[in-house]
């Protein structure tokens, strides 16, 4: 990134904020280990429900089963991004590559890869995803595939209009002229000026896989317990809603600062990179 | 006019054809035998044989998958949805039972939504800079980023178990109050979206010309915000609309779990735990066509807010 718009970067609040979160939630992910006091699992029955700030040796209370609620909300933080990040990096790539094959090729490719899109597009991404999960079993791994391959979508749309406008630029139509191979033009062309928007709305699916998949862990189809994640927890919470809601309130705040840092970050790229531009905020 | 909305309508139909595909097939590549959980019954580790084959013939498991398929296109024309695996209640009166709960759910929520979503968008617009937008803006971006099982949960906890005012959980027809927390849980995250997009589209639009003219003709600020900006700026928030609706139709499914309504959303997660395939292919189409129906409803509502957009 050049110099001038690191420094637009930086001017923008959003941007920032939203930066500082998803790196103090990927800080956390990857030294879980060693700020947790306790490893996730670990639990001891006699403290079961303790409130926050309760007991010294547990800062955010305890869970039904004993376990330390600061440190499963930690290591919670790194099936959290791992999902949302392995999900939506699938996502975009499937998307952005349907979408740029449709856009450059056209006529036929163009016909029933738009076909397929709007098709699934009608189907909402929980919707889908929480089909496949039932065709495919509750589980973490089977998490990933069910969200990998349904939200690509609104990637391939991108994508594609954004070839489709690249490909009537005078310097495509110049390396057409000279005899450039098909795939020097899209490699050297299409593909550095398309991916900026994508990874914008790339950014932004993140935070959406994860709410997504923490919808699948309410519902018990997500991540199994004893695995900390945090829709998991939650739905692990609403049996003691009554006497312990600190079990319910605190993963959806992990959740909240997590979506909202990749809302925030995704925002500030998409205006750092069409500041002027009239697209819709979504 | 008439040729825009027929139009469209003749494109409603390959979309709801490839989505009834899309979802057979998915569905159909379920594992287990679903002849055999129920033959089995609910015994543990007895398996009752004896009625297997006569139950595959009977839910016509054996045929292949385009017979199953055709079958299952041809009912959908007759509006017969099947029967369920679980409890043998015929599905289309499940459906017509459910479907108002879910239906009055989602009507609400997109009702407080918008209403919610444009009064905070157009005062941000307004008062841009200031920190009334500060705040709006803030309400609505937290709005888009927040799991709804999650307000659904907060708002429990404090209206209906601190406070006492409204009921917990559950359903009785007709009663309104019972749908007042899940729709607010349901339409924060629309309204979070409509704000932003109304706002955005607002200034795009301010920034025209026609308003710069209309304000130099002497027209009251106030007439020409209601008139010209607004107006034009409900394009882009009508698409929005549309687009997310989807959204808000799959979380009906979370949102009723965490109030206990009965609605078509707890009878896709019911059915999905129980494995019963004709449930869930109900659930799923009619939420999915919910939703086409809403964007059809839109396209056409372009044609009537903005005459160019009739083709």
């Amino acid at each position: 990134m050049s110099h001038k718009s690191l420094k637009r970067f930086w001017r923008k609040k959003n941007a920032v904020i939203g930066a500082t979160l998803v790196i103090l939630v990927c800080f956390i992910a990857v030294f879980a280990p060693l700020l947790s006091p306790y490893h996730y699992a670990h639990g001891d029955l006699n403290d079961a429900l303790l409130g926050i700030g309760e007991d010294s040796r547990y800062l955010l209370g305890t869970d039904h089963c004993g376990r330390d609620m600061l440190s499963r909300l930690l290591y919670g933080a790194r099936i959290s991004l791992l999902v949302g990040i392995v999900a939506q990096l699938a996502n975009t790539v499937i998307g952005g590559v349907l979408g740029i094959v449709a856009g450059f090729f056209g006529r036929v490719w163009d016909d029933v890869i738009m076909f397929v899109t709007n098709a699934t597009l009608s189907i909402p991404v929980l919707i889908f995803a929480l089909a496949l999960m039932a065709l495919l079993g509750p589980g973490l791994h089977n998490l990933f595939i069910a969200l990998g391959i349904t939200n690509w979508c609104g990637t391939c749309r991108l994508a594609r209009s954004k070839t489709l406008s690249i490909k009537e630029e005078n310097y495509v139509e110049a390396a057409k002229a000279i005899g450039c191979s098909r795939i020097r033009i899209l490699s050297k062309y299409i593909l550095p000026n398309a991916i900026a928007p994508i990874l914008v709305i790339g950014t932004l699916g993140i935070g959406d896989a994860i709410l997504i998949a923490a919808s699948l862990g309410f519902l018990g189809l997500g991540a199994q317990p004893p695995l900390p994640e945090w829709g998991t927890m939650l739905n692990a919470g609403r049996n003691y809603f009554y006497n312990a809601p600190w079990l319910s309130v605190l993963p959806g705040i992990a959740i909240l600062i997590t979506v909202l840092g990749f809302n925030l970050l995704g925002d500030g790229l998409r205006d750092l990179i069409d500041p002027n531009t009239k697209t819709l905020k979504k | 006019m008439l040729v825009f909305i027929i139009r469209r309508l003749l494109a409603f139909i390959p979309t709801i054809i490839a989505v009834t595909l899309i979802i057979f097939v998915v569905l159909s590549l379920l594992p287990g035998d679903a002849a055999f959980v129920r033959a089995a019954g609910f015994k543990r580790g007895v398996a009752n044989t004896e009625g297997i084959e006569q139950l595959r013939e009977e839910w016509g498991l054996n045929d292949p998958a385009y017979v199953r398929y055709f079958r299952f296109v041809g009912g959908l024309l007759r509006g017969d949805l099947g029967t369920s695996y679980r409890t043998d209640e015929v599905l289309s009166e499940l459906i017509k039972e459910r479907l108002p709960v879910t239906l009055k759910l989602a009507g609400i929520s997109i009702l407080l939504a918008v209403v919610g979503g444009l009064t905070l968008g157009y005062l941000a617009a307004i008062h841009r800079g200031t920190i009334i937008d500060l705040v709006c803006m803030v309400t609505a971006i937290v709005g888009v980023s927040v799991p709804e099982f999650w307000v659904g949960l907060m708002l429990m906890l404090v209206v209906a178990v601190n406070w006492g005012l409204l009921p917990t959980s559950g359903y009785s027809a007709g009663n309104i109050l019972f749908l007042i927390l899940p729709s607010l849980a349901l339409g924060f995250r629309y309204i979070g979206l409509i704000a932003r997009v109304t706002r955005s589209s607002m200034l795009d639009v301010a920034s025209q010309d026609y308003v710069r003219t209309a304000l130099s003709k002497g027209l009251s600020l106030c007439r020409v915000r209601g008139k010209h900006i607004f107006r034009n700026a409900l394009v882009p928030i009508l698409t929005i609309v549309g687009l997310e609706s989807g959204w808000l139709f799959a979380n009906t499914v979370v949102i009723e779990e965490v109030f206990g309504l009965p609605g078509i959303g707890r009878l896709l997660v019911v059915s999905i735990l129980g494995r019963d395939i004709p449930a869930m292919q109900a659930a799923i189409l009619v939420m999915v066509f919910a939703f086409l129906i809403l964007n059809l409803a839109i396209d056409v509502g372009y044609g009537f807010l903005d005459p160019r957009i009739r083709y």
